[in-house]
């Protein structure tokens, strides 16, 4: 120390530093005080001495954490830009021998000619053109923390032992508003870590992170807040036990090997007591730990409860590597923060749980349209019946109004169904009062039997156009739903044709076992009357007897084959064995042989003197030829004319249109069988050619036939490819024309 | 005098038929080809039984029936129908319509004459319509039908 060396040129300064080192002391403690911004007390200080002590320039270098750099913190004196530029020069405590000397002994260091001494930075010096420089330790309770330079420029400077004494109360003062804003700008650093830290837990909530994501973001905040080795975060369950885990960082878990059951006992007891938990160090309380020497250990340990709505939802814990690592601070850091992280967490499981709700619920949509669509379908499909369906449907309400009516409906009721909807069923389909039940009385029925009873009824209705349907009527009960119904619903089939057919049928059976019956009652007669030796008859009668029984037995023959021909026809069984034949023949021959029965009719023919040849089943020509001529014979009063010919023709054929698809050079051999008998009503012409058909007159009634004869006639001449038809006149004959190609 | 005998029937073979037998067993026969000639011989004949077919032109069996039913004259003469309409429902028909018998063809020209003969010369009238409505009861219970017949009067 040196102090005393230099008594000269400093009589004015102990009475400047009287006059002011109290304010001036007074005054950094206010500056202090007033402000616990730390770069505003550190340029205080620094401004205040260096007035205080008439330096040019003061300067104020912290010591960083690992106590061997200076960082600058505050100029005093030296022009501005070039003090930014200062700013960012760090000292390394080895290259600074006066800082190192200040804080090495705590005392102040002077240096009286910069320029020589062998402890200054010379290229610092040459630069600023020091001439005197004091370094005092900036020092709290013993406590270094930095250095305090004051420079003078212009002139050397001489420091009294007082002014040295004051300026170390200045530095000491200094060091503790230091150190306040230093502590506050720490706290202040860790509320604004807290704030962010928050902050970004409510980003990521309102990012929609899912509980996992949440967990890890909580875990990761925690470890960075307290600068903790590992972090990790359990859930409990909702019997208390540890679910959901997450670490920070993630892999830790098995890396530092904590065994089970002391994770458990920290996390149980902290669920238990519900408040924060600090266990300065795992070693003393679990000695066993270091026997067991984990690779990587932990030794500081704080765990805080998360609790939402009072209730305890789990633990956030901090691990460090070394002891005694946290500050209650930062336990309460801790703390806050786990309370902030709990309704994080708890948001996100809601959000989760809101989440699948929404999912079942939209999944639930999702069955529900389907669904929807599903019967959207159906309904289509069953309209498409309804609109389709050959069959009359219509739906009657409680007073039989008809709600509903198809287009089948309109066709048998001659209704529209504009028309229909809101009229009584009765209305639209009147009965036939000849029948005891209507469609009326059966909606009325079903409708108040209230149950799907099997009701069918058969009725005849009288369609609007005019005529009668036989109709058969199914009814099903549509219970009420939704306000609406019940409902008669009833399918209404025209089942006329099926009556008429049924009609024709049964006539045909008996008219068929007439036909059986007449010749088999002339052969069994005539027959037991020859037998009967007690007549006595003569050999004429006996001929005749004979050849009745013989033209009986060809009238079976014929309607054998017939009954034959037609039930080969229906079966499809029907063949054609075809040869050349020569119809002039066959003609000939079917006329001799029923002029030979006993016909009262005259029988003619007009025959080409030539042969006409085609391809033919005879027999089934044959079998043309006697239907024909029976029937003009049945048909014909005694002793009518009946005329067979022959003609050849080429192309069309009388009746317009009816062989147009054949070719115009087509040859067809024309057998036609005029009669002068009673006549086919022109309305009856389409139909004779019919099955069972047989023309409704009585004239026509009382001639026995079966409706199979030109029935025959018509499918063997269109197997051969041929065309029959037939010109009449009631009262004046018909004749009949069969054309079969020619080669 | 020989009893006389009337067939109405339009098949020529049957009528030949019936009257050759019943010829053969002593009767006089008279032959009708439709219904309106046979009542028009019924009424000028008088006959003492009336053979009767069903399906023939003009007037059909049943009209005869009905038409000889209907005249005091005629009425309670016995009628046999020989019809090719064997149904249940046309026996009965015919039966209580007043025949008093029913062949169906074919049939037997020796039964025909002998239930020609029992008619007459066995059995009075209310013979006969008790044998009638035994015949009656018969087929009813052959068809189950509920049906009663008509009385003629």
């Amino acid at each position: 120390m040196t102090l005393s060396a230099n008594i000269d040129g400093t009589a004015s300064f102990p009475v400047r530093l009287r006059a002011d080192e109290s304010a001036v002391l007074l005054e950094i403690a206010q500056a202090a005080g007033s402000t616990l911004e730390l770069h505003e007390v550190l340029d205080r200080v620094t401004e205040k001495t260096a007035m205080l002590t008439g330096a040019d320039r003061c300067s104020l270098w912290l010591l960083d954490g690992t106590h061997d750099r200076l960082l600058p913190a505050a100029f005093y004196g030296i022009d501005p830009s070039f003090a930014a530029r200062w700013k960012r020069k760090i000292l390394a405590i080895k290259d600074e021998r006066l800082s190192q000397e200040a804080i090495s002994t705590g005392q102040p260091v002077v240096v009286q000619d910069a320029a020589t001494d062998p402890r200054t930075d010379k290229g610092a010096v040459d630069f600023f053109g020091d001439k005197s420089i004091l370094v005092v330790p900036l020092a709290n309770k013993g406590r270094v923390i930095g250095t305090l330079f004051l420079n003078h420029i212009s002139r050397p400077y001489w420091y009294s032992p007082q002014e040295i004494a004051v300026i170390q109360a200045i530095a000491s003062q200094s060091a503790v508003a230091i150190e306040n804003a230093q502590l506050y700008d720490e706290s202040r650093r860790q509320r604004l870590e807290l704030l962010a830290s928050f902050r970004r837990i409510g980003d990521a909530l309102a990012a929609g992170l899912d509980l996992s994501d949440t967990l890890r973001l909580v875990v990761e905040l925690a470890t960075e807040m307290l600068r903790a080795t590992v972090g990790g975060l359990m859930l409990c369950r909702e019997d208390g036990t540890i679910g959901e885990t997450q670490w920070a960082p993630i892999d830790t878990a098995g890396h530092y090997k904590l065994s089970q059951h002391i994770l458990d006992d920290l996390v149980s007891e902290v669920i238990r007591l519900d408040e924060p938990l600090y266990v300065a160090d795992l070693y003393e309380r679990w000695p066993d730990l270091l026997s067991k020497g984990p690779s990587a250990p932990l030794r500081t340990y704080v765990g805080v409860p998360l609790q939402v709505r009072g209730e305890v939802i789990g633990m956030l814990g901090v691990f460090h590597a070394l002891p005694k690592r946290f500050s209650p601070v930062e336990i309460d850091l801790l703390a806050s923060f786990g309370a902030q992280a709990a309704i994080a967490i708890d948001n996100a499981r809601l959000f989760a749980r809101l989440q699948r709700q929404v999912e079942e619920l939209s999944a639930a949509a999702a069955r529900n349209a389907d669904l929807y669509n599903r019967l959207q379908l159906e309904k289509q499909r069953l309209d498409v019946i309804f609109q389709n369906s050959t069959d009359a449907i219509y739906m009657a309400d409680r007073a039989a109004r008809i709600v509903a009516f198809n287009p089948a409906a309109e066709q048998l009721s001659g209704w529209s169904t504009d028309e229909a909807i809101g009229t009584c069923d009765g209305d639209v389909f009147p009965n036939d009062l000849e029948c005891l039940t209507s469609l009326h009385d059966a909606t009325r029925a079903v409708l108040e039997r209230s149950a799907s009873h099997e009701t069918v009824v058969e009725t005849t209705i009288l369609p609007r156009r005019g005529g009668r349907r036989h109709v058969a009527a199914s009814y099903a009960y549509v219970p009420a739903s939704e306000g609406e119904g019940p409902f008669a619903l009833a399918v209404v089939r025209d089942v006329s044709q099926q009556k008429e057919v049924e009609r024709l049928k049964s006539d045909f059976i008996s008219m068929v076992s007439h036909e059986l019956r007449t010749p088999l009652a002339v052969i069994k007669g005539y027959a037991s009357t020859l037998l009967n030796s007690s007549l006595h008859l003569d050999v004429e009668r006996q001929t005749r007897f004979i050849r009745g029984i013989n033209d009986a037995s060809d009238r079976l023959t014929r309607l054998i084959d017939n009954l034959l021909t037609g039930s080969r026809f229906e079966s499809g069984r029907f063949k054609l064995s075809l040869q050349n034949v020569d119809l002039t023949e066959i003609v000939r021959k079917v006329v001799l042989s029923l002029r030979n029965g006993s016909t009262a009719n005259v029988l003619r023919t007009s025959l080409p003197a030539e042969t006409m040849m085609l391809r033919a089943d005879r027999d089934q020509i044959e079998h043309v030829l006697i239907n024909l001529v029976t029937n003009a014979i049945k048909y014909s009063a005694d002793g009518g004319e009946i005329t067979i010919g022959i003609r050849s023709e080429t192309g069309p054929l009388a009746p317009v249109d009816l062989n147009k698809e054949d070719p115009a050079t087509q040859r067809w051999a024309v057998l036609w069988v005029r009669d002068q008998g009673i006549g086919i009503p022109a309305h009856q012409v389409r139909f004779i050619f019919d099955k069972f058909y047989r023309g409704d007159s009585p004239a026509v009634k009382r001639v026995p036939g079966t409706g199979l004869g030109l029935y025959i006639c018509k499918s063997i001449v269109e197997a051969h490819g041929g065309y029959i038809w037939v010109e009449s006149q009631p009262g004046q004959g018909s004749t009949f024309y069969v054309a079969l190609p020619q080669e | 005098m020989s009893q006389s005998i009337l067939v109405i029937d339009d098949d020529p073979d049957i009528c030949e038929i019936v009257r050759v037998n019943l010829e053969g067993a002593g009767y006089t026969v008279g032959i009708a080809a439709d219904g309106a000639a046979g009542l028009a011989a019924a009424q000028t004949l008088q006959p003492d039984l009336i053979i009767l077919d069903v399906l023939m032109p003009e007037l059909d069996g049943w009209q005869v029936l009905e038409a000889l039913e209907a005249d005091p004259t005629m009425a309670g003469r016995p009628v046999i129908m020989v019809t090719c309409k064997g149904d249940d429902q046309d026996v009965l028909r015919g039966l209580s319509q007043g025949a008093v018998e029913y062949f169906t063809k074919p049939f037997f020209p020796e039964n025909l004459v002998a239930s020609v003969k029992i008619l007459l010369d066995v059995f009075d009238a209310s013979m006969r319509d008790h044998r009638r409505q035994q015949l009656i009861a018969r087929r009813q219970r052959a068809i189950g039908a509920n049906t009663t017949a008509s009385t003629p009067s």
